[in-house]
């Protein structure tokens, strides 16, 4: 879903070469972009505040798509009803079958706390001792998971291939491979909710142009023509009124897909990165 | 593998001589402007506090951290086990090629070519559709009756395949520009004077090849080591090479400078393997039958 890696943004606001003048970035990667003052904060007399709910707006970035990490898993594999939690997900007794993950600590850290009991609402704040009962929890589910997926054109191609029965997925992918005709459910509930946002690499040329564009694309109807093609929607609910019910269905962003997840607190996950790391790739190694 | 010097009858190149230095600029000057300033630049950078002071904090921390010793370590051992595989397979091709040129041979070194000009993130994933669980390999199995095959990706493995494929057309080409320079009346005046067929293989034949043996490990060694995509897609967590740390670090943390001490600390370690690799085989070993 990243189409700008946060390198490329820290490269172009460094070095001050370009190429990126406007981006989308997942709103742990744009924290961290924050701390290392990398961005250019949003120029609001081109930008339009009242164009959707004033918390959307934010000093360096604009609120844009919405991506969901789910469950999703082969029906095909379980007729008589597939996982529902990630409590499920850690439940190999009940749902025999080969998992995947994303390889990333952030969304799976949660997935495990709430596997292991704790309430969607006391997530956060997220502290060390979760973490480390984090990976305690993972220490039962590892070898049953068969691949920690890199990219997101890999997660599809595994669950294409039926080298997996369940695993965790962007929403837009799995709506995806739906579309190719691919048995496969999606699990909204206790799906975690990352929000994208605009943002613009301190120091470019283009700036004006930059926030032109972002003006444009925040437009509620634009937003539907992107939500539709790659249901990622945006946290804006006029953009809601620009979709069909199914495209509505489709979206992290409807009423009760936000309701079934939780909105990971990309905060921490921006401040704590460096840290969590090399624990995560740690205990992969082990 | 030509030099300019074999284009001349003699042993001396017409250009020899200190003025024919010149010819080497060029590409030197490209070599330190591409290679070496950015090299001691990322270097510098690693050993500089955020405050510009001298530090080696960031060298302390990859040595305390277990996933970059146990990458550093997990990279060299995976590359020389591609080496390894990438001799065996490919020495018996290259012989069979240089032994006698038939349709088959040209056959062989064609598919080589093709595959040596295939995009390397389609080869990739082509072996992820030919050794995933339902794909061309086990449906090709199961033909035989064979149900049950061990794990192939997403494991030591399928990275291995998967970099042993890259990398075996350049231990072939290697190998054969060796192979083919080799007398065949050698082998038959081994056998005039009684040694089997054996025997004057290993006697004779053998270490007439070491050169190209030697140059296609040192080639594949050193290639193998900088491998990314192909371990990412096929390897599975605990087969994670150094690459795959350095662009974690780049990529979700930001941290260029750490970045900079893991390549560095997997350069010096590269030197210091060539340079007990230069010991053992000699610059004459290596060279010899290609200049």
């Amino acid at each position: 879903m990243s189409p700008v890696s946060l390198a490329k943004v820290k490269a172009a606001a460094t070095l001050g070469t370009y190429d990126v003048d406007v981006s989308s970035i997942p709103e742990n990667d744009y924290y961290q972009a924050i701390a290392e003052n990398l961005l250019e904060p949003i120029d609001y007399s081109i930008v339009d505040k009242n164009s959707g709910p004033a918390e959307l707006f934010e000093e360096f970035g604009v609120q844009s798509s919405t991506i969901s990490y789910q469950l999703v898993y082969n029906p095909a594999k379980y007729p008589d009803g597939g996982p529902q939690s990630w409590a499920d997900f850690w439940d190999v007794e009940k749902f025999p079958g080969s998992r995947a993950l994303w390889n990333m600590p952030v969304g799976n850290i949660e997935f495990a706390l709430l596997a292991d009991g704790v309430a969607k609402e006391d997530l956060y704040p997220m502290d060390m001792a979760k973490v480390e009962r984090a990976l305690a929890k993972f220490d039962e589910l590892k070898p049953h998971i068969k691949v920690w997926w890199e990219q997101g054109s890999q997660s599809q191609q595994i669950f294409k291939d039926g080298e997996v029965d369940m695993m965790m997925m962007w929403n837009g992918r799995a709506t995806d491979l739906k579309a190719q005709d691919v048995q496969l459910t999606q699990v909204w509930n206790e799906s975690a909710i990352v929000v994208n946002r605009w943002i613009v690499p301190r120091g470019t040329p283009r700036k004006e142009s930059a926030m032109k564009f972002i003006q444009s694309s925040i437009n509620p109807a634009n937003q539907a023509v992107f939500a539709k093609a790659l249901h990622y929607g945006s946290m804006n609910p006029a953009t809601l009124d620009h979709l069909s019910p199914e495209q509505v269905a489709s979206q992290p962003t409807s009423p009760e897909h936000l309701e079934a997840g939780f909105r990971v607190d990309a905060q921490w996950w921006g401040a704590n990165m460096a840290q969590i790391l090399p624990m995560w790739q740690g205990w992969l190694l082990k | 593998m030509h030099g300019a010097g074999a284009t001349s009858t003699g042993r001396r190149s017409p250009l020899a001589g200190a003025g024919s230095y010149g010819l080497i600029l060029p590409a030197l000057a490209l070599v330190i402007a591409a290679l070496l300033v950015p090299l001691a630049s990322i270097f510098e950078s690693s050993l500089r506090a955020p405050d510009g002071s001298w530090t080696t904090q960031i060298y302390q921390n990859v040595a305390s951290t277990a996933v970059y010793r146990t990458s550093i370590v997990n990279t060299i051992v995976m590359a020389c086990q591609v080496s390894l595989v990438c001799l065996v397979l490919g020495y018996a091709m290259a012989y069979r090629m240089a032994r006698d040129w038939s349709a088959w041979a040209g056959i062989m070194i064609g598919l080589l070519i093709l595959s040596f000009w295939t995009g390397l993130l389609i080869r990739t994933f082509s072996w992820m559709i030919i050794l995933g669980s339902s794909g061309a390999l086990a449906s090709t199995a199961a033909l035989f009756g064979i149900t049950t095959l061990p794990q192939l990706l997403y494991n030591r493995t399928g990275a291995i395949i998967g970099m042993v494929n890259i990398m075996l057309p350049y231990m072939v080409l290697t190998l054969y520009a060796v192979m083919r320079r080799i007398d065949p009346g050698l082998m038959n005046s081994a056998a005039s004077l009684g040694a089997t067929p054996l025997r004057a293989f290993w006697r004779v034949y053998v270490p007439l090849t070491l050169p190209g043996v030697w140059a296609g490990l040192l080639l594949v060694f050193v290639v193998t080591i900088g491998f990314y995509i192909t371990p990412e897609l096929l390897g599975g967590p605990r087969t994670v090479m150094i690459s795959q740390v350095v662009a974690k670090v780049v990529q979700q943390l930001l941290d260029f400078k750490l970045a900079g001490a893991l390549s560095v600390v997997l350069l010096v370690v590269t030197i210091v393997m060539l340079a007990i690799y230069n010991r053992l085989v000699g610059p004459r070993g290596l060279g010899g039958g290609l200049s």
